[in-house]
């Protein structure tokens, strides 16, 4: 077993890693006795650290025994605890638009399976009232963090791979959905407690468990206290680990899928071959027996339910007066343009850049993150950190802000090469802030935190991945980038990236300023409203049947627009 | 060498090396009209330029953008150029071959473009087959072209392992000796290529050519 993967899940460690590259060096132990080291470990350790013993653990494979016997320590600065207070992060999108509820009896649960979180709410069928919401990260990141190493787990490991995937997945619903159910029995034990025993009556109202012998009393007690449906909003490929349909063609072109329509399943369907939870728990006053799981439509392999919830939610389509753009950006960006209600989507490969992988000092955006960097009138700088204690590392905002201060005070050119500090005068302030070893130029953020011309490039290579999707949707249309009246962006990761960097940096068009709007979790908000109403899912179909896939593989132009997508610039013409 | 020629390529490889793809062309008419020659014109000016680009690339200076803007110039220039080579005159005999292609599965091949534009710089034939390549394509092509080198891209983790299939098959067929393989792309590693029994690894469209020469002295 990889040692990274073991010292992760036996110690509840935040999987903020580089997928065993090798470059982000995090991973750094120290061995009591020393092990051969390879050439990736050379090239990251010091000779000082490789003379102490240190390894990269992601870069060594133990069986338990060998794992057993090793005498080894972790270094703190690489390895955090898995800090999952993710509650105040699921943003909710503003109003939830009326919809006709269907006025089921009993609960339900509406789920988002993001690759990184997974978040839900716990309804009231009845009156659609949320009564508790719950997030956690995603458990499969042990088998890759991006939903593309999943995928490679799978074909990799062919017997045993998709299994892994899925009854991991299915495993932490279950959890996750005993817990939020809970809610109830808490709230019984509260009412218990306070009532005394003249008022019995009350009680009952009150929600207590009836003492009652009929059996259809009991079945309708049931009925009322389970949960009676479940809706599932996720990419395509996290629907079909749900749906127990393989996923391995997903991986390669043509991306075909095993199906795209939406889907029940039965509560049998949805645990069928998960070992790991019993039919007795099943049944356990949780869920009900006749479940009904429903799993939202997909377009494409690229753009799965999460997105047709998002066109759902953000109104995009039908009788859409405007010209919108909605964004959600994750190591996988979806864009989809409604030309006026007419929709068109596509998807590219942002890479994991701006979420702290393959960058230096790169990390996720939770305690001790850089998130913004600002040189001052004096020359001097300041720094925003997430927890605001000492900062580690820096996030995706931190990064794009300090290129956007790079570029805006010429520390860096348009093309994203750092000048070259030996040509500055002496007293040039923008000495204070270039570091040069060997001629290998970085960016000073901090004493001990830079942001190296490589880190820059690789931003580079993301900023272009989005721009030119973008562009090359914009452009299919017809339509001109000042003809965009909104840009939606969705989802938690691009909640981080304010308007200003987005744009001062050029991943969005000087167009779009002031036209940017954060719309939150349109995943979840849009499993809401699909748990509840049947007219909504009808809108649901006729959307994923209406959106035009544009394929970005075939178009001539593709490489001349990303290269020059590449460069940092305010206007896309310039 | 006739001064004027002299200044003449030196302006030409700074074309290339500045991105000037429109001044290109009109520079190179000129030189022609001079009665230089076609040949020199490429080799010690498009080329010169272009090996000038790959120097700033391994000094961090330039990067992958700047090199496919200066490729664009000196093929500009080759385009005009090339027309006015001696009609009997082949350059492509003494090459080496390589084949080139994204492997099956995947269609990101801005990287193996960029590849591809350093080894005809460099002096290799090119025989490029695209992306999303069959993996028995590879193999067939390299016997047909009588090739030297195989190299292949891969950007996603997914289809990596085509690349172990290929070797595997070249083993197989009895053949595995008569090219040598090359890797590279965004998941690959030096780790993974030794795994697969590559005969090299690179890790950019540059080194990949210092790679490749170094695997046939």
């Amino acid at each position: 077993m990889n040692f990274l993967k073991y010292i992760i899940e036996n110690n509840n460690i935040n999987p903020d890693f580089c997928n065993k590259r090798g470059s982000c060096g995090r991973c750094k132990v120290k061995l009591k006795d020393r092990i051969d080291i390879n050439s990736v470990e050379k090239e990251i350790l010091s000779k000082e650290e490789i003379d102490e013993g240190i390894i990269l653990a992601c870069q060594h494979d133990f069986t338990m025994d060998e794992i057993n016997r090793l005498d080894y320590s972790l270094f703190e600065e690489g390895f955090s605890k898995n800090d999952v207070d993710n509650e105040g992060i699921i943003l909710d999108f503003g109003k939830l638009s009326d919809i006709k509820i269907d006025k089921n009896v009993g609960y339900g649960i509406a789920i988002d399976i993001g690759t990184t979180t997974i978040s839900m709410y716990l309804i009231d069928l009845y009156s659609g009232k949320i009564l508790k919401k719950k997030s956690a990260l995603n458990s499969q990141v042990r088998y890759g963090l991006d939903v593309f190493s999943r995928i490679s787990h799978s074909i990799e490991y062919s017997e045993n791979g998709f299994y892994e995937l899925r009854s991991t997945l299915i495993g932490q619903l279950y959890e996750m959905i005993v817990e939020i159910k809970n809610y109830k029995k808490d709230m019984d034990k509260e009412n218990i407690n306070k009532i005394t025993k003249e008022n019995k009556e009350e009680a009952f109202e009150a929600g207590a468990e009836k003492n009652t012998e009929s059996k259809i009393e009991k079945i309708e007690d049931r009925r009322n206290d389970s949960i009676n449906f479940i809706s599932i909003s996720a990419n395509c490929i996290m629907s079909h680990i749900v749906c127990n349909e393989k996923i391995d063609s997903m991986g390669k072109f043509p991306y075909s899928t095993k199906f795209t329509s939406s889907k029940i399943l039965s509560l049998r369907e949805l645990f069928e071959g998960c070992d790991n939870i019993s039919d007795g728990d099943l049944l356990k006053d949780t869920l009900s027996k006749d479940l009904k799981v429903m799993v939202l439509p997909q377009v494409s392999a690229f753009i799965g339910g999460d997105v047709v919830s998002g066109i759902y939610s953000s109104g995009i389509y039908n009788n859409c007066k405007y010209n919108i753009l909605f964004i959600d950006i994750g190591t996988n960006g979806e864009i989809v343009l409604s030309k006026r209600g007419r929709l068109s989507a596509t998807s590219c490969a942002t890479g994991p850049a701006f979420e702290g992988m393959n960058i230096k000092f790169g990390m996720r955006a939770s305690s001790g993150a850089i998130e913004n960097f600002k040189i001052e009138e004096n020359g001097g700088y300041k720094i925003k950190v997430i927890g605001g204690k000492d900062p580690r590392g820096i996030c995706g905002s931190g990064m794009l802000s300090i290129i956007r201060e790079g570029v805006s005070h010429h520390l860096i050119n348009k093309m994203g090469r750092i000048v070259d500090v030996n040509k500055l005068a002496k007293s040039d302030f923008r000495k204070n802030f270039i570091r040069e070893e060997g001629k290998k130029r970085s960016i000073k953020v901090t004493e001990d935190i830079f942001l190296s011309q490589a880190d820059i490039r690789q931003i580079q290579l993301s900023k272009a991945a989005i721009s030119s999707a973008v562009r090359m949707i914009i452009e299919k249309s017809g339509l001109n980038f000042p003809e965009i009246d909104r840009v939606f962006i969705a989802g938690q990761f691009g909640s981080h990236l304010s308007e200003d960097v987005l744009v001062d940096t050029g991943i969005l068009s000087e167009d779009f300023r002031g036209k940017i709007i954060y719309v939150g979790n349109t995943s979840q908000s849009g499993a809401y409203s699909y748990l509840l109403s049947q007219e909504v899912r009808e809108d649901f179909e006729k959307i994923s049947k209406s959106v035009e896939v544009v394929n970005l593989v075939n178009s001539e132009d593709y490489e001349k627009i990303f290269r020059d997508s590449m460069f940092f610039r305010r206007k896309i013409d310039e | 060498m006739d001064l004027n020629k002299k200044i003449m390529l030196e302006k030409i490889s700074d074309c290339v090396v500045d991105m000037e793809d429109e001044e290109i062309s009109d520079l190179c008419v000129e030189y022609i009209e001079n009665g230089f020659s076609a040949y020199d014109g490429i080799m010690d000016g498009l080329v010169d330029g272009m090996n000038r680009a790959a120097k700033l690339y391994d000094e961090e200076e330039y990067y992958i953008a700047e090199l496919l803007l200066c490729s664009d110039a000196m093929y500009k220039g080759i385009e005009v150029l090339k027309k006015h080579l001696p009609e009997d005159f082949s350059i492509e005999d003494d090459k080496r071959v390589a084949i080139m292609g994204v492997v099956e599965g995947d269609t990101h091949d801005i990287g193996k473009n960029l590849v591809k534009i350093m080894f005809e710089t460099a002096g290799y034939k090119v025989v490029d087959l695209g992306k999303d390549v069959l993996l028995d394509r590879f193999i067939e092509s390299a016997i047909s072209e009588d090739a030297d080198l195989i190299c292949m891209s891969s950007l996603m983790s997914t289809t990596m392992y085509g690349m172990k299939e290929v070797i595997d098959r070249l083993n197989e067929r009895g053949i595995r000796h008569r090219f040598k393989v090359m890797v590279g792309g965004g998941t690959i590693t030096e780790e993974f290529a030794k795994k697969i029994g590559a005969d090299a690894y690179s890790k950019n469209a540059v080194e990949a050519v210092k790679v490749a020469n170094s695997l046939f002295t």
